[in-house]
């Protein structure tokens, strides 16, 4: 449901059934809504066949690259001779998004019985939640959910009576957007900077301490005992578009929508209608000019470009932009492009973990020239400039984080070339540089 | 006047001013973001701080909570954001005795750790306002008036610009990227309280609470 709204009869309501229903986050309530039969039904069977279940729903991680999970999990070790270890990446800290955030305050056991189900599936003794450090109620519901699962024997040596151990823990980030990245994230629970690591290894091979290690996100984890309870079929069946894309997703809606909130659709889902319909259109009767529908790090649409988009991997790429994580932000008419474009380029040159030089440059290099056309002081040339270190910028560093900078400075800069220009001919007034200024 | 030491530069203030060094505001950079730290918000907390001799954190409840935490990786250096969060809880800010100090019990030099803090936006390495507000201007919150947010917050704390403290100790106010809750705009931080749909007219409520 569209929390904090009531459900809108266009969504499919799987993941967030029990949003806004305090007594859901307790053991006993989870386990009145059906909670922890879909780990006891895994527990009985082979780890390979639930990995074959989820391989055949079509389920594809949620965290902003798309990968097939049950493909995912099939690449670590079958025969075990090191520790394997599970991460949850509760990180979410991607400008637009904010479903794994009520994921976890609302169904914490949900989340548990999830990373349990895949821990025990890929064969990992213990699985971490790395939970990022300003989520504190987040992180204290977690924590007092943890407990209980450990209390009632969910968790702990003797995991649901069956004599298997399941362990599972809390890591709390400390503010810093690069520990999303995965190899960032295992540098973080290792007590190390969150410096991506060049791959290969993947983190199948050598993980986190070196060992093979799964790391998935919260909303992909999630899926998973939904899928055991009702069966791959059934979750195959949701599907509006293309077959490649399955399930249902939480679409963080936020910007200039009337009802900004979290929405679960199926997908393939009409963009348009998730904005018009599920979130009310625009605030104030003004007119939608631009929407990024996967978090910061992908493409903006131009209104043409939103009002045909679908919802899944394969729509958004059709108009040149990502699902990505499901962040959808919107802009409307009174927007400033090149102000809010020149926010998010600050976004990453504050982020960039400076490692890879096209990344450390690249970000402070487009957010001041973006504040000096801002400023007034602009050159015709700068345009062509920003397009030139995009490209510097674009599949060149260790992680995709430049590239995600270039993203909307690229895709804004061909779309709304006429914003950019306004400033530099000096037809618009100079704006500020942020409050600081 | 006290004779503090300033956590930046790890002198004294009165040493610069013999000098004839402005003690004036300073500007200091991490990464790409300026910020302005002002010597004065900073006394009224620095006092005593650096003269009296170290008083270790992890001793009796804290070292076995410390203890317990180790028992979850398989490594020690794995325990040491969870170490340094305990620093702060107790201290509220991470100086480098107390950096010291966690690289003596987790068994790394102090250069890493300051490495690792150096790295994590949230530790503190000097002392802040008793309450640290942290301010959401991230595209989605800015496009929903997060900056009327940030100047209505400094206007009504007395602070006098982004980084410093007031005058009278009791807060500090920063920007920080996104905070994960973009639909709520605009979510503010107040040390660990995490408060959504703040807006500019809402903020003097919301400072009542914060004395
Ligand atoms: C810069 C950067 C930040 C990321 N941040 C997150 C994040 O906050 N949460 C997340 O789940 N994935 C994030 N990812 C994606 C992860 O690296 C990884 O692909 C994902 O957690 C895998 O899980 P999935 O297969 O379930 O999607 C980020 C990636 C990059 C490059
Ligand atoms: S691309 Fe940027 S964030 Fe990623 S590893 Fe390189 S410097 Fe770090
Ligand atoms: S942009 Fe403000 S919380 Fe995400």
């Amino acid at each position: 449901m569209g929390y904090p709204h009531q459900p809108h009869a266009k969504e499919t309501v799987v993941l967030s059934q029990y949003f806004g229903d305090p007594e859901a986050r307790t053991y006993q309530g989870w386990v009145k809504r059906g909670g922890y039969a879909a780990l006891r039904t895994a527990l009985a069977r082979k780890p390979a066949e639930i990995v074959e279940i989820v391989k055949e729903s079509g389920l594809r991680g949620r965290g902003g690259a798309g990968f097939p999970t049950g493909l995912k999990w099939s690449f670590m070790p079958k025969e075990k001779s090191k520790p394997h270890y599970l991460c949850c990446n509760a990180d979410e800290s991607e400008p637009g998004t904010f479903k794994d955030r009520e994921i976890m305050r609302w169904t914490p056991h949900g989340l548990i019985e999830a990373c349990a189900i895949a821990q025990y599936a890929i064969q990992a003794e213990v699985t971490y939640i790395y939970i990022r450090g300003e989520f504190t109620e987040p992180l204290a519901i977690m924590q007092r959910a943890l407990d209980e699962a450990y209390r009632e024997g969910v968790l702990g040596a003797n995991a649901m009576g069956t004599g298997k151990r399941l362990d599972m823990y809390l890591h709390r980030g400390a503010g810093a957007y690069i520990c999303g990245e995965e190899t960032a994230l295992m540098n973080s629970i290792e007590g190390r900077r969150g410096n991506p690591r060049i791959r290969p290894p993947f983190p199948a091979a050598v993980g986190v301490f070196g060992m093979p290690t799964t790391i998935n996100n919260v909303e992909t984890l999630a899926a998973v005992p939904h899928i055991l309870n009702r069966g791959a079929a059934w979750y195959k069946s949701l599907c509006l578009s293309n077959p490649k894309s399955t399930g249902t997703k939480l679409f963080s809606v936020c910007g200039h929508v009337r009802r900004p909130g979290n929405y679960e659709v199926t997908m393939g889902f009409p963009l348009k209608d998730l904005l018009y319909d599920l979130c009310g259109g625009m605030r104030g009767g003004r007119t939608l000019k631009a929407c990024i529908p996967g978090g910061s790090s992908v493409p903006i649409l131009n209104r043409e470009e939103t009002e045909s988009c679908l919802l899944d991997y394969e729509g958004c790429a059709t108009q040149g932009t990502m699902l990505g994580s499901g962040g959808v932000i919107v802009f409307d008419d009174s927007a400033d492009m090149v102000y809010q474009i020149m926010r998010l380029a600050r976004f990453y040159a504050h982020e960039s973990c400076a490692q890879c030089t096209q990344c450390r440059e690249g970000t402070a290099w487009v957010t001041k020239i973006l504040q000096r056309i801002l400023a007034g002081d602009g050159h015709q040339k700068d345009l062509d400039l920003l397009l030139d270190l995009s490209e510097q910028m674009t599949g060149k560093t260790i992680c995709v984080l430049s590239d995600s900078c270039a993203a909307p400075v690229v895709s804004g800069i061909r779309k709304f070339r006429q914003e950019f220009e306004a400033y530099l001919t000096g037809a618009r007034r100079p704006a500020g540089a942020g409050v600081a200024v | 006047m006290f004779d503090v030491r300033c956590p930046m530069l790890d002198t004294s203030l009165r040493d610069h001013r013999a000098r004839g060094v402005d003690t004036e505001p300073f500007e200091y950079r991490t990464s790409n973001i300026e910020y302005r730290i002002s010597n004065i918000g900073h006394r009224a907390t620095i006092m005593n701080t650096h003269t009296a001799p170290y008083d270790p954190v992890f001793t009796g409840e804290t070292r076995q909570r410390l203890d317990r935490v180790l028992e979850r990786y398989p490594t020690k250096r794995a325990a040491l954001l969870p170490a340094l969060w305990m620093v702060q809880e107790t201290r509220g800010w991470i100086s480098d005795a107390a950096m010291t100090e966690v690289a003596e019990v987790l068994e790394l030099t102090p250069a890493y750790v300051k490495g690792v803090v150096t790295f994590y936006t949230m530790y503190h390495q000097h002392p802040v306002g008793k309450h640290f507000i942290q301010v959401c201007t991230t595209t989605p919150c800015n496009l929903c008036g997060a900056e009327e947010v940030v100047r209505a917050l400094l206007k009504h704390t007395g602070c006098r610009e982004l980084g410093a403290t007031s005058p009278d100790g009791k807060y500090t106010v920063t920007e920080v990227e996104c905070l994960g809750a973009c639909g709520f705009a605009t979510p503010i931080m107040v040390g660990e309280d995490f408060l959504e749909g703040v807006t500019a007219e809402k903020v003097p409520e919301v400072l009542k609470r914060y004395q």
